[in-house]
């Protein structure tokens, strides 16, 4: 991200007047949006109520606004004011952004404020670059994040969002006449004149100095890296050793056997499984069975993923959203309390719906994103959702200035979501007219016990998401997720469409979430939006790139390991049986976040990896041997090694 | 009708102009070249007629239907298939698969197919299968290497799995750019031949960007001269041996007037 340098054509910093005269072109547009998330960002966060709320902070920021104001005019003293209005306007930035980024930043939980500031970073960071369209994208995602994020901080969720919403449709239109009349226009700070006013070189001084920050992490980084690297030398050896041998002998196994094979083992595995966990939990005093259906579950979500991140390349860093959303869906459809209460099985297919809508209404936008920019954006979603989700218990809606209310009323707002208390109880499926997970059921000689009834449903239903999945990667959508992973370029050239490719790998892969989300509400009955925060989307990441992206097979094993790790000897056996053993429970994310470094330089492909994605990250070292091997016996000169275009590069 | 009518085509990228008021036609059924010195505009002119870039002005009309607004991929439905200079296979997929890729527009089982598996499904992939193994076997690289990951393949099979991939999508006109590039003598006489083959048994229509002059001349019916972006001539491949101007944009002034004598038939443009 940060050596990617645009080659700008010289030509547009060489015509700055020209570019100063507004003109009402469709990129004016994508300025407009800017400044005006600008000025909603400053101005709401301004609103009394809010520094009424965060006093002190707020009036710290404030002053420190100020300073910053003071000094910069002062640094910029001696230097011509070629663009006053433009001066005028980030003077006030200045001022107003300290001021009331500070204080809104100390009300928000670190995560959420840190993704926030990365969001901003990024976001501007496309600015300066020049790449307007990804600016535009992200511009908008973080306005919608602020916006969320506000209505929170300062309460006007619960006085009623029209405050919100006026304010943002004003600074529409006064940003919009400035964009129109005054051609403030982003790309302007990238003019020479316009960066040397401001002090800073190629980019502002505060983004060079992230970016230094950044690199020199970076280096040491890869320092550790290959110290690690050599110390676990051995230990890789023993593993690559272990399932090259795993491997040879079941290469002794047709083909197409090998497959029924696998699926026939994992079936009566799982089948077997209870079993031995009622054993086990008589033996112990571990609650074993209702965590391998939260497991099971955790590998449904995975496999989701997997689709998205294994098959089409898309890295996906808020994909715990969708979870939420397929779990309060059926909140919405179930919850006594808002009247509805409709069955079970009807209500868990408008989840996965719902999902697969969210997939492609969060695709559509980042169709044209790729890398950094998908991922940053995902995971604002990811951080809108939950949060949407908390403040949708108090919900009015009102025609501005009138007393008519369009949702809720005067006194009291629509209740959807419940907030941050949850909404208990949700709907259970019923079989047979039998609710599950209350009662035991007697089926012939068996007695289910509910959390054995839960365990068959997921299992049932884990079998068809891996089925589908399975499908999927063999069909012609599943070629055109690889292809399209692989060189889109080349994919497009070949007739495969990349954005209809995409938005069905977000849709379909949001879809198993929903499917997820669905099951999780009605078995554990009580949905919050805490249970799909941003380390949910992390932990399902992990799964996935541990056990080997793309491989369903590998993501399944990956996942139920890592789940039952988590939630069985981290949180159950070590605690008990451990002297002192909670505080590794307290240090498990590090232990995650070291393990997954372990993987990424020992094994990038992961445990269970697929043979395409292990081929693909061991590319650098194939390509070295295939060369030796492309000598040309009788000149001893490397062939395959095309002419290159001396002219500039290849047009 | 000609098949594919360039009319004036520019494309300039900031100050510098890649292709200049290029006209061209490509009758159906013949070989062109399109040859040109390094950085004349030849790629450029592939990816404008792909769909990979768009042309700055200038009209572009593929049969009956006019290009130039169209993505890549709907060119490619609408009967033109390509190959790039450095290759750009689906590197880690298997040779079989690739070619399975260039056929996904002319497939039509979707996502509900794939995960009912209905018949009809089963039956397309069946015969889409079958027919990638005959691609296998006509470019030469036999049904066995169905399986064989791409990069693993040696650099010719290569280059001939691209055109294999490049005809899966059915088309009409095939493009390619710099095909024997990186080829000895032996695998480049081979090529040639399937070229012609490829016109001959299946009635395509080829362009092709070529450095090789003895591939240039020995398939060509027509030959197209870029320089610096301009057309600067076309005409049979005899002729163009000897036209002064391709001479001196290949080799320099100096060159060009010792040659000038036999080059009166040309017809010159630009």
């Amino acid at each position: 991200m940060m050596e990617r340098v645009q080659a700008t054509p010289t030509a547009r910093s060489t015509a700055p007047t020209r570019a100063y005269r507004a003109k009402a072109r469709p990129e004016v547009i994508g300025d407009w949006v800017m400044v005006t998330a600008i000025e909603a960002f400053l101005l709401i966060a301004l609103t009394p109520a809010f520094l009424h709320q965060y006093g002190a902070v707020g009036w710290f920021g404030l002053a420190l606004g100020g300073l910053m104001a003071l000094l910069s005019y002062l640094w910029y003293q001696g230097k011509p004011l070629g663009y006053p209005l433009l001066a005028l306007f980030f003077v006030l930035s200045y001022l107003l952004l300290l001021g009331a980024g500070i204080a809104f930043l100390s009300t928000l939980p670190p995560i959420t404020a840190l993704v926030y500031l990365l969001l901003a970073y990024i976001t501007a960071s496309a600015w300066f670059r020049g790449e307007r369209r990804a600016g535009i994208l992200l511009s908008v995602v973080w306005a919608v994040l602020s916006v969320v994020l506000f209505a929170a901080a300062t309460g006007t969720g619960r006085q009623g969002m029209d405050l919100t919403l006026l304010l943002l449709i004003g600074f529409l239109l006064t940003s919009g006449a400035a964009t129109f009349l005054f051609g403030v226009r982003f790309r302007h700070l990238r003019d020479p004149r316009v960066m040397a006013y401001f002090g800073y070189g190629a980019e502002p001084p505060i983004l060079t100095t992230v970016e230094r920050t950044y690199q020199a992490l970076q280096g040491f980084l890869a320092q550790s890296y290959a110290l690690l690297n050599r110390l676990l030398h051995p230990l890789q050896q023993a593993v690559t050793q272990g399932t090259r041998t795993l491997q040879g002998s079941s290469q002794a196994i047709p083909r197409r056997m090998r497959g029924t094979l696998l699926a026939a083992a994992v079936v009566v595995g799982l089948a077997l499984l209870p079993l031995l966990v009622r054993e086990l939990e008589q033996a112990t005093n571990l609650s074993l069975l209702i965590t391998m259906n939260v497991a099971l579950i955790f590998v449904v979500l995975a496999l989701g993923l997997n689709i998205v991140v294994g098959f089409a390349g898309l890295l996906d860093l808020g994909y715990a959203a969708f979870f939420a959303i397929g779990a309060y869906t059926v909140g919405i459809f179930t919850w006594p309390n808002l009247g509805l209460e409709w069955n079970f099985w009807i209500v868990i297919w408008i989840s996965v719906v719902m999902a697969a809508i969210f997939g492609m209404i969060i695709g559509a936008p980042t169709l044209r994103l790729r890398g950094d920019y998908l991922a940053i954006v995902t995971l604002a979603f990811g951080e809108i959702v939950p949060r949407a989700i908390r403040e949708m218990w108090d919900i009015k809606i009102r025609i501005p200035f009138t007393e008519i209310y369009l949702v809720g009323s005067k006194l009291e707002g629509f209740n959807l979501t419940n907030g941050p208390q949850g909404m208990n109880p949700v709907g259970r499926p019923t079989i047979l007219g039998m609710e599950l997970g209350v009662d035991p059921i007697q089926v012939g000689p068996l007695l289910l016990s509910p959390p054995m009834q839960w365990y068959l449903l997921i299992v049932v239903i884990g079998a068809i998401v891996l089925l589908a999945s399975h499908r999927l990667e063999h069909s012609r959508l599943g070629r055109a997720w690889m292809a399209i992973r692989e060189d889109e370029t080349a994919a497009d050239a070949m007739g495969v469409d990349p954005i209809r490719t995409k938005l069905l790998a977000f849709a379909l892969g949001a879809s198993f979430s929903g499917f997820a989300g669905a099951i999780y509400a009605a078995m554990i009955q009580a949905i919050f939006p805490e249970l799909f925060s941003f380390l949910v989307s992390i932990f399902l990441l992990i799964i996935v790139i541990v056990s080997g992206m793309g491989n369903i097979w590998g993501v399944l094993a990956g996942g139920l390991l890592i789940s039952l790790f988590d939630r069985v000897v981290l949180a159950q056996i070590v605690p008990q049986y451990v002297p002192g053993g909670d505080v590794l429970q307290r240090w498990r994310w590090v232990m995650y976040a070291t393990g997954l470094i372990a993987i990424m330089v020992l094994r990038p492909e992961g445990l269970f990896p697929s043979a395409t994605r292990a081929a693909e990250l061991h590319e650098a070292d194939e390509e070295y041997a295939f060369r030796e091997e492309s000598l040309d016996p009788e000149t001893q000169t490397v062939v395959g090694e095309p002419p290159v275009e001396d002219r500039g590069g290849n047009w | 009708m000609p098949l594919l009518e360039a009319r004036s085509l520019t494309k300039r990228f900031g100050g510098l102009v890649a292709v200049d008021r290029v006209d061209l036609t490509i009758e159906a059924g013949e070989i062109a070249s399109l040859i040109g010195p390094n950085g004349a505009g030849k790629t450029t002119f592939f990816n404008m007629v792909t769909g990979l870039y768009r042309p700055t002005s200038g009209t572009l009309v593929f049969d009956g239907h006019p290009l130039g607004r169209q993505r890549p991929n709907q060119v490619t439905k609408l009967g033109i298939a390509r190959t790039f200079q450095n290759i750009r296979l689906f590197k880690n997929m298997t040779a079989r698969d690739n070619i399975l890729v260039g056929m996904n527009c002319r497939l039509r089982s979707n996502w509900y197919h794939a995960l009912l598996r209905t018949p009809g499904m089963v039956r397309e992939e069946e015969a889409a299968r079958h027919r990638a193994d005959e691609l296998l076997d006509y470019v030469g690289l036999g049904r066995h290497m169905g399986d064989t990951v791409a990069h693993a393949l040696p650099y010719g099979l290569q280059r001939r799995l691209e055109i294999a991939r490049a005809l899966a999508t059915q088309p009409k006109l095939l493009l390619l750019d710099e095909p024997s590039a990186g080829m000895n003598p032996r695998e480049t006489q081979a090529l040639t031949e399937l070229i012609r083959q490829l016109r001959d048994d299946l009635g395509l229509t080829v362009l092709l960007i070529e450095h090789d002059m003895k591939v240039v001349m020995g398939i060509s019916d027509r030959v197209h001269v870029l320089d610096y972006g301009r057309k600067i001539a076309e005409g049979p491949p005899r002729e163009i041996q000897h036209n002064p101007r391709v001479i001196e944009a290949y080799l320099g002034r100096a060159a060009a007037e010792g040659a000038a004598e036999p080059a009166a038939t040309t017809r010159e443009t630009g």
